[in-house]
């Protein structure tokens, strides 16, 4: 795709097509239909649950050691396939655009229960202790999606976007090492950004906060 | 090739792993061509089934989003006739078919955005959509299928049942149309000239 437009025309024509874009990662409640779906169409736990009563059998323990097998090539297939990079300007974007456009959600849970409808692939949020109701939405690194969750951290909006561990990868200027976990320190136009893996989770943490208080709320983050 | 209808557990199984991922698509888009929220969920829930049960068309591997968006589009249309064979409440606004490919030049409007990146980015998403819903159904269908899914236009034009250029030239079209209609809110904003 032409991202550098050679006329004010295409300039304007590429504006406005890069606006419409991020309607994509408008939220939207998805409640209403998921009831009236899983109402319809039996659900997938229905299924789940009369395949685990297989999985009991010695069959099932067989088909289950393949499968084990079967996902460790997966795996190694998926890592191989690299992260995204995603750089300072495109997180410090991210954050900005998560800021302005972020679904309030009700509670922890509520937010939780929607990331998980909006992105089933993509971990749960980690558990935190909020004074203040968070907001969500769906944002986009190159075409790989993450889940965003914008939080008041002393009295300042932070974004925390998660994806699964490896699916990122940054070029940090520095690093600080907490607990055994490296947190690799970035800012972008006075926007401090801090990434970290843990828990099989790619955390970011954005905001205009200095990166050690990043690094301190990071550390309060549970899984 | 269609091969042999699935069984009942196997559609099941295959719904939520092909077409509930783009659950969100369906209902973003039925949103943003519906004028009422309990309008676009029936839309989204009557695709959504009427793929259920038809699910075995679709081939494995095969990107589900235009299969998808077209019995959406097959669902609107039909209740967009249905209301108006009813005379009922359904809205129909800019269901007009087809002032979209009018040929009249679009006029240039280059002037009065001067820097139409950061212009752009001041409008709500709420007023964006405003402006969306404003357009004739057929550009809507066009900008939302292109500019805001990012479906490639080869598969937009399969969508929509229209050439390769049509598409393109409805982009270009509808962007327009879109700038003018936010134009005065942008003017009240004293963002343009």
């Amino acid at each position: 795709m032409n991202t550098n437009p050679i006329n004010p025309e295409e300039a304007l024509d590429e504006a406005t097509r890069v606006r419409l874009s991020q309607l994509r990662s408008m939220p939207i409640d998805m409640s209403k239909l998921k009831d009236a779906i899983r109402t319809q169409i039996p659900q997938r736990e229905v299924l789940e649950s009369r395949r685990q009563r297989w999985w009991l059998g010695p069959r099932g323990a067989i088909a289950a050691s393949i499968g084990l097998v079967g996902l460790l090539i997966v795996l190694v297939i998926a890592s191989s396939a690299g992260p995204v990079y995603a750089s300072a300007d495109q997180l410090a974007s991210l954050h900005q655009a998560t800021v302005r456009s972020a679904m309030p959600m009700g509670s922890m849970s509520t937010a939780c229960d929607w990331l998980a409808s909006q992105l089933p692939d993509t971990p749960e949020m980690p558990n935190i202790l909020l004074d203040k109701v968070p907001a969500c939405c769906v944002g986009h690194i190159g075409r790989k999606p993450l889940g965003c969750m914008v939080m008041d951290v002393d009295n300042t909006s932070v974004t925390l976007a998660i994806a699964r561990a490896g699916e990122f990868k940054t070029n940090p200027d520095g690093s600080i090492e907490r607990d055994g976990v490296h947190y690799g320190i970035q800012s972008s136009g006075g926007v401090q950004i801090v990434t970290f893996a843990r828990d099989g989770r790619w955390h970011a943490l954005i905001g205009v906060l200095p990166a050690e208080r990043l690094v301190e709320f990071a550390r309060t983050l549970k899984v | 090739m269609k091969g042999r209808p699935l069984d009942s557990d196997a559609a099941t199984d295959r719904f939520y792993r092909t077409i509930w991922p783009h659950a969100a698509l369906l209902l973003r888009t039925a949103l943003l061509l519906c004028h009422h929220q309990t309008e676009a969920e029936d839309v989204s829930q009557e695709t959504l089934l009427k793929a259920f049960k038809s699910i075995d068309q679709l081939h494995e591997g095969d990107d589900a989003r235009p299969w998808l968006l077209t019995i959406l589009r097959h669902v609107r249309i039909d209740r967009i006739r249905s209301a108006a064979a009813k005379h009922t409440a359904v809205s129909l606004d800019g269901a007009d078919m087809d002032p979209a490919d009018d040929e009249s030049p679009v006029v240039s409007d280059v002037e009065a955005w001067s820097d139409p990146n950061a212009m752009l980015q001041q409008f709500s998403n709420t007023q964006m959509i405003d402006g969306l819903k404003a357009l004739p159904e057929e550009i809507r269908w066009t900008l939302l299928l292109v500019d805001v899914e990012g479906i490639d236009q080869q598969d937009a034009a399969a969508v929509l049942g229209v050439p390769v250029g049509t598409v393109k030239s409805r982009s270009s079209r509808g962007r327009a149309m879109l700038r003018k209609a936010l134009l005065p809110l942008a003017q009240e904003l004293r963002m343009v000239r």
